[in-house]
């Protein structure tokens, strides 16, 4: 507040006291962020891991492939498809069985709905079938968005055979076409995009994979 | 490349003015929404006043986010940060105003202060930081944004000056018969959903 | 006018008579109409009500005993920005601790976390009782402010989750046919429902500050805006005002 008839000694002084206060706030927020730090990171790896499970059930074990994961760090996704553009990868893991047999590989990639980023976990069989998706990050408005979390949903993409997904409206009939969730086009398109982003990812890159092509 | 950016950009505007709108949908400035929302010529003051505070808190918090904070490693401190800065610039630009042109000054100068308060401009700030948009997307997701609210306090208004002299039953006058306005402006705006 | 006066004679102990205020005589949303925004946003179910409601009354609780703390150390013209920095760091210690130990919580109510600091109450309590009162005072008003907002919040999200959900907390409470009225846990079931409360509260002539029958709060946004301002930038403008006025006779 610009009054003029403030004496000089009280702006220092109400500058010093303000400038004291934030310090010690500043103390503070360090102190308590130092402390949750590492329980933030953990949380943000336990949920990542138990939608790793999720998506593959039938593995033992599962490890980064940190090859592959740089080859995807590396890759601009939209060189295989246009519609990949703004489609991260920031996961490749190996699911593997009980003695050490590489089953499949589990993708996490990211992409924009239309008012968050979302983040979807795919895995996908040596032999090309998806084993389920997970949505771990999705923040879209109540209602129409979040419904996609739902249960049905993800359900259509799990056990099925294919190397890329359909969009459709309202009339799947084959394994691999989606419907576009009513009210959310974009974030069903994106959650397609990115599943197919990862597939086609999977495909390109790993030579033993079996990839059955759609009748 | 380019197209594709400029795609995206008109999605992140359509989505926060109409789809996503601020108060409608994300239940955010409703404080001034249904308190200053009596006359249109009012309303259009404060609908003006928040496109231009939202349009520079957004450029500002969006440069210091990408250039301290995140480099520093500091993104924690993002809403204590944002909220003096909103403040901070909210006093100065009212007094930038008040000196340069008071004319100005007496179309906005009023509803400045009520602004920091408005929860609509550090909302946004915190969205643009959550959806990792950069400084132009920041922009224009900032400035969509407040005429998506504008748009919104205007149509209410008008619905209200409307109202002032219907017969409404004496339980609902006043506020209640305003948010049962609202409820069905934000039913329409649903439709909007349609469009992306 | 206000039907609970009577009932205050039992509440010899001042500690408990500032819970109660924040439940009954004073209740942030009934009666004062404070934090409309989140009151509208996350009143989707009871579970996110419960959430928003107790992480306000962390932040409300410390906030208010700092600033009780620190009242008389606080030069009066800069309280706003030392309000702002300390509320502001309360918030953001709160939403750490969340996300570290309970992040689902945080996850569901997103952004409206951080804006726990432009809400109505956490000012409005500081600025008209904190500043003003002593640390036990300030603590047990944070928490009876708290806590009545939390069971309001909490009210709202269950009927809204009943109505569009079919559940409460996440169980099923409806009969299995019921088709639930999905409108009530979108957007314009949350102004639906607020229009039809403060309606019911008119017809049943309740205290609440949008019938100007509840007692007016220092700083009360609900229902008008200008009320927001009151104490906050009154001052303030009563400065410009008186300045402008000395200007003149100058």
């Amino acid at each position: 507040m610009a009054d003029k008839k403030i004496k000089k000694p009280s702006i220092i002084k109400d500058a010093l006291s303000l400038t004291i206060i934030t310090i010690i706030c500043s103390f503070a927020l360090a102190f308590v962020y130092e402390l949750t730090k590492d329980p933030i990171k953990a949380q943000e790896d336990a949920k990542k891991n138990e939608a790793y499970e999720v998506v593959y059930e039938v593995a033992d074990s599962l490890s980064t492939d940190e090859e592959l994961l740089q080859v995807a760090k590396d890759m601009d996704l939209s060189s295989l498809d246009a519609k990949y553009a703004g489609i991260t990868i920031d996961d490749v893991i190996q699911a593997k069985d009980a003695s050490g047999n590489v089953l499949g590989y589990i993708i996490k990639s990211n992409t924009r709905g239309y008012s968050s980023n979302i983040s979807v976990a795919i895995g996908y069989s040596m032999d090309g079938v998806v084993q389920g998706i997970e949505l771990l990050a999705i923040n879209d408005t109540p209602g129409f968005g979040l419904e996609l979390k739902n249960s049905e949903f993800i359900d259509r993409f799990k056990d099925v055979a294919t190397d890329q997904f359909k969009l459709t409206k309202g009339s799947a009939s084959e394994p691999n076409e989606i419907d576009v969730y009513s009210g959310a086009t974009i974030t069903t398109e994106a959650v397609v995009n990115a599943v197919n982003a990862g597939l086609t990812f999977l495909t390109e890159n790993v030579a033993k994979l079996g990839g059955v092509a759609v009748e | 490349m380019s197209s594709g950016y400029f795609v995206n950009l008109l999605v992140i505007a359509i989505s926060a003015a109409f789809i996503n709108n601020v108060v409608l949908s994300q239940f955010l400035g409703i404080c001034s929404f249904l308190g200053i929302s009596n006359k249109i010529k009012t309303s259009t003051g404060m609908g003006f006043a928040v496109i231009f505070v939202i349009t520079l808190a957004s450029i500002i918090c969006s440069l210091i986010y990408d250039f301290i904070l995140f480099p520093l490693n500091l993104a924690y401190l993002n809403t204590i940060v944002f909220i003096v800065v909103i403040a901070a610039l909210v006093q100065f630009v009212e007094m930038i105003i008040k000196k340069y042109s008071p004319s100005l000054y007496d179309a906005l100068g009023v509803y400045l202060p009520l602004i920091t308060t408005n929860c609509a401009v550090l909302g946004v700030a915190l969205i643009n930081v959550d959806n990792n948009f950069d400084i132009v997307e920041s922009i224009v997701n900032g400035f969509a944004t407040a005429v998506g609210y504008t748009i919104a306090i205007v149509i209410l208004a008008g619905i209200r000056e409307r109202m002032e002299h219907n017969d409404i039953t004496i339980s609902f006058r006043g506020f209640p018969i305003t948010l049962i306005t609202a409820t069905l402006m934000a039913m329409a705006f649903y439709g909007f959903a349609g469009l992306i | 006018m206000n039907k609970l006066k009577p009932t205050n004679k039992l509440f010899k102990n001042r500690f408990f008579e500032r819970i109660s205020n924040g439940f009954f005589k004073e209740n942030p949303i009934f009666v004062l109409m404070l934090g409309m925004c989140p009151t509208l946003a996350v009143t989707t179910s009871a579970t996110n009500a419960i959430g928003m409601g107790l992480s306000t009354t962390a932040v409300l609780v410390l906030s208010n005993v700092i600033i009780a703390a620190l009242r008389t150390f606080i030069p009066d013209k800069v309280r706003m920005p030392y309000y702002i920095v300390v509320v502001a760091s309360m918030v953001t210690i709160v939403e750490l601790i969340l996300k570290a130990y309970l992040p689902s919580v945080n996850e569901s109510l997103g952004i409206y976390i951080p804006l726990i600091v432009v809400n109505c109450i956490i000012f409005g309590r500081v600025e008209a009782y904190a500043a003003k009162n002593s640390v036990g005072l300030s603590f047990f008003d944070g928490i009876g402010m708290g806590l009545g907002f939390t069971l309001a919040l909490f009210l709202i999200g269950s009927f809204r989750e009943v109505l569009g959900a079919g559940t409460i907390l996440g169980f099923q409470v409806m009969p299995k046919n019921y088709e639930p009225v999905s409108i009530f846990v979108q957007a314009p079931g949350a102004f639906l429902v607020v229009a039809m409360l403060t309606a019911l509260q008119n017809k049943l002539r309740l205290p609440s500050a949008t019938n100007g029958t509840g007692k007016k709060s220092a700083l009360a946004c609900g229902g008008d805006c200008a009320n927001c301002s009151d104490e906050t930038y009154a001052t303030y403008h009563e400065v410009e005002t008186s300045k402008q006025a000395k200007g003149k006779e100058d």
